[in-house]
């Protein structure tokens, strides 16, 4: 039983997400924009937030997040997983190993390609919260 | 490209800014207005640093009677704003309604324009020095120029592909976010998050499901081959890696069907480094095509044997060897084709694009191979392809 937060563009996939999610007894909130992230994290008391890579106004919005609550000190140990439509091997390839830059490593734990089976999300939380 | 030569651009948006970009850089393209109505539209900051004339009114008579314009592009996406200039330009001036779709392709095509000029610069380059030697100081010189022009056509092609790729990313993204959607609640009804369903309804989610798949397929191989056939060789990045540690990294992906369908897959390399120059990323994916087919065209309960050999002139022959339904003669040259698929291949497994094979062969030629096969009709088939470049 855990506080999920998600920040997804896309209502659908937040609802998605939240059906499956809800069915192990995981409370959800979310918002569909960045702003304010940090404050809500804190607020909403969140044990494993999920983010989204792209939004409308900004192609890297999700970076942009996972950086700032990696750089706040109540936040910055919260597990983070990456939902993306766009895979690894794709524009952002090599932005999750390399760990020697700080300006491309991205200090995310997990990161899943949508479309995300229930089970494997299911398992991928439930490793992430341990 | 046919040879326009005055633009106008009108919208500055994101998709007009992108446009813009590209335009600067190509050889014999003159971008003389670019017009917005929001006077902080992002393309319109570059227009002014180029000395772009800049035009608020997208219906702007200046434009639709100056002469000098052949080519209008129109990127606001407004239907009312593109019918007005389709019909109040003058007949001599074109007008494209840039789509994405519109706007991946004139990229894909003013790369291959540079690229080509740099090509017979290259060629020039090297007539010269064979041509002159006699007047060292008058070819020196000239050589400096020609490298300069040799080196600003390079960084344009480079920034032309960037900004493509960035467009192929921003229209995969797009095709696929909202599939991602559907996708995701069509499993959860199918695995019962929400209520239980009929098996009626149940087999009816699954066949949704499985045209879902088959179209994020189709869309990610349709962007792949639109990427590799517009790619130039001077842009791909070569490394040095080791074969045998891409196809075991293929292998390892297939497990969870290989498993299911009880296919045994055998690989022997003969020697430990299997080392060639290439692009990781193709050559993955090139294995990886080869190996789903011989994957989804085998009977259950049968075997694939991979192998990475040397031949007699020291090459790297890599081969999938598989025991299905085989290919029959008069279709070995259609193969390869784009969207070909045999009937028996449709019969056999009809999750298939008919895509893969046109991928393979060209990351195989963009990487001096090529895609040889050997077929048995009913008894399977041999891929090889032969590697020279380590
Ligand atoms: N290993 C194989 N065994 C039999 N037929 C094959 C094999 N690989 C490819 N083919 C034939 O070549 C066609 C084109 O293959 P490909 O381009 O990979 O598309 P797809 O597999 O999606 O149909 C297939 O439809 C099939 O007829
Ligand atoms: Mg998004």
């Amino acid at each position: 039983m855990s506080n999920i937060y998600i920040v997804d563009d896309d209502k659908d996939i937040i609802d998605a997400v939240s059906m499956v999610l809800e069915s192990k007894g995981h409370k959800i909130g979310f918002q569909t924009n960045p702003e304010d992230l940090v404050e809500n994290i804190i607020k909403y008391k969140a044990d494993l937030v999920i983010l989204d890579v792209i939004f409308p106004e900004e192609d890297d919005a999700g970076f942009k997040m996972a950086r700032k609550l990696r750089h706040n000190e109540t936040t910055k140990n919260i597990p983070l997983l990456m939902l993306s439509a766009i895979n690894e091997k794709g524009q952002y390839a090599g932005t999750f190993s390399n760990k020697d830059r700080d300006d491309v490593y991205l200090p995310v734990d997990q990161f899943l390609e949508k479309p995300i089976a229930p089970q494997k999300l299911i398992s991928v939380v439930s490793d992430m919260l341990k | 490209m046919s040879r326009t030569n005055t633009i106008a651009i009108i919208g500055a948006g994101k998709a007009g800014k992108s446009l813009l970009t590209i335009l600067l850089q190509i050889p014999g393209i003159h971008v003389k207005y670019m017009c917005d109505s929001d006077p902080q539209a992002p393309g319109l900051l570059l227009a002014k640093r180029n000395d772009v004339i800049i035009q608020q009114d997208p219906k702007s008579e200046e434009i639709l009677n100056d002469p000098e314009i052949d080519m209008i592009f129109e990127v606001t996406g407004s239907e009312d704003v593109f019918d007005y200039l389709q019909n109040n330009k003058r007949p001599s001036c074109n007008i494209m309604n840039a789509s994405m779709a519109k706007v991946i392709f004139f990229l894909l095509n003013s790369q291959q324009e540079v690229a080509k000029e740099l090509r017979e610069y290259k060629l020039k380059l090297a007539e010269r020095v064979i041509e002159r030697t006699d007047e060292l100081e008058i070819v020196n010189k000239e050589l400096k120029n020609q490298i300069e022009i040799q080196r600003s056509l390079n960084d344009k092609l480079q920034e032309i592909n960037n900004e493509k790729t960035k467009y192929l990313l921003n229209a995969t993204h797009q095709l696929k976010a909202p599939f991602a959607a559907i996708q995701s609640y069509v499993d959860i009804l199918i695995e019962g998050y929400t209520d239980n369903l009929s098996d009626k309804v149940l087999s009816i989610m699954k066949k949704i499901k499985s045209r879902c798949v088959l179209l994020s397929t189709l869309i990610r191989r349709m962007l792949e081959l639109a990427n590799l056939n517009s790619a130039v060789e001077e842009n791909i990045i070569m490394k040095n890696q080791n074969l045998n540690d891409i196809v075991r990294k293929v292998i390892n992906s297939e497990s969870g069907i290989v498993e299911k369908r009880n296919i045994a897959i055998e690989f022997t390399a003969k020697e430990d480094d299997n080392s060639i120059i290439c692009n990781g990323e193709q050559i993955e994916t090139l294995i990886q095509i080869l190996v789903d087919n011989a994957i989804n065209y085998s009977y259950d309960d049968s075997e694939i044997e991979i192998t990475i050999d040397r031949d007699s002139s020291d090459r790297i022959i890599f081969s999938v060897k598989d025991y299905g339904i085989g290919i029959e003669e008069k279709d070995l040259r259609s193969i390869f084709k784009e969207y070909f698929r045999s009937y028996k291949a449709v019969e056999k497994y009809d999750n298939g694009t008919g895509l893969g094979l046109a991928i393979a062969r060209r990351i195989a030629r963009l990487h001096q191979s090529d895609v040889l096969v050997d077929s048995i009709p009913g008894k399977g088939s041999t891929f090889m392809v032969p590697f020279s470049g380590h």
